[in-house]
């Protein structure tokens, strides 16, 4: 990984006219500023993991033992009453 | 009555005031913006999340309180405006919010729950939004223990 020190006002350029401002430093918090055309998605990396998370998750079959899990915690919860 | 043909579930006839509006989607899915919450007899605590406009799109869920009864989602500003309830924390048991962890059942390999991004469905405005919970430590794949094949 290239590691660049910036301070609050600097900035970073990368090809096809991506600029990365860092704009603000407070704390643990970083305020980011992204310059990047249009056709050019700028994701959270966390949004990214949880599309995945999502296409994995709607792609999962109804188990068949689905019921039978269902059941067993049903059982657990009236064994602790 | 308008009705969908579910993929999962055959011919789901539904009233517009059940519908929750998410008006970004759900992650990867963001052009899929009503879904209904199905319960099915026998299958409690498990309920599905099922696409008004896709029929075969549907996501298998449990309400995060059943997996983790401490458990509570940040709602933040974004998250809030988009719900149209007021930004806080919401426990996983609270009545006016339904916190819903999406569940990824591999074929091999023990089913998980995503605690990192869970669907809130807020029942008053019958809004849904899957709130990342950024800063967070809860897994995006939590095993849940009693889920095994």
């Amino acid at each position: 990984m290239l590691v660049i020190r910036r301070r609050a006002g600097e900035a970073i350029v990368l090809p096809d006219g991506i600029e990365i401002h860092v704009l603000d430093i407070s704390g643990s918090r970083v305020k980011l500023g992204v310059v990047a055309p249009a056709q050019i998605p700028v994701l959270r990396k966390e949004a990214v993991e949880a599309r995945q998370q999502n296409l994995a998750a709607a792609a999962s079959p109804l188990p068949d033992t689905l019921s039978a899990w269902a059941q067993a915690y049903r059982e657990e919860m009236a064994a602790r009453r | 009555m308008p009705a969908i043909h579910s993929s999962e579930f055959g011919q789901l006839n539904y009233d517009e005031s059940q519908v929750f509006l998410f008006p970004n989607g759900l992650h990867g899915f963001e052009d899929s913006k009503e879904f209904l919450l199905i319960q099915r007899e026998g299958l409690a605590p498990f309920c599905f999340l099922q696409s008004v406009s896709e029929g075969g799109l549907r996501f298998i869920c449990l309400p995060a309180r059943v997996i983790d009864a401490a458990y509570a989602a940040a709602v933040e500003a974004e998250d809030a405006g988009e719900l149209r309830i007021p930004a806080g924390n919401y426990a996983a048991d609270c009545r006016d919010v339904e916190v819903l962890a999406i569940l990824t059942i591999p074929e091999e390999g023990p089913a998980t729950a995503n605690l990192f991004a869970p669907v809130l469905l807020a029942t008053a405005t019958r809004r849904g939004r899957q709130c990342i919970q950024f800063g967070s430590s809860a897994p995006a794949a939590h095993a849940v223990s009693w889920m095994v094949a």
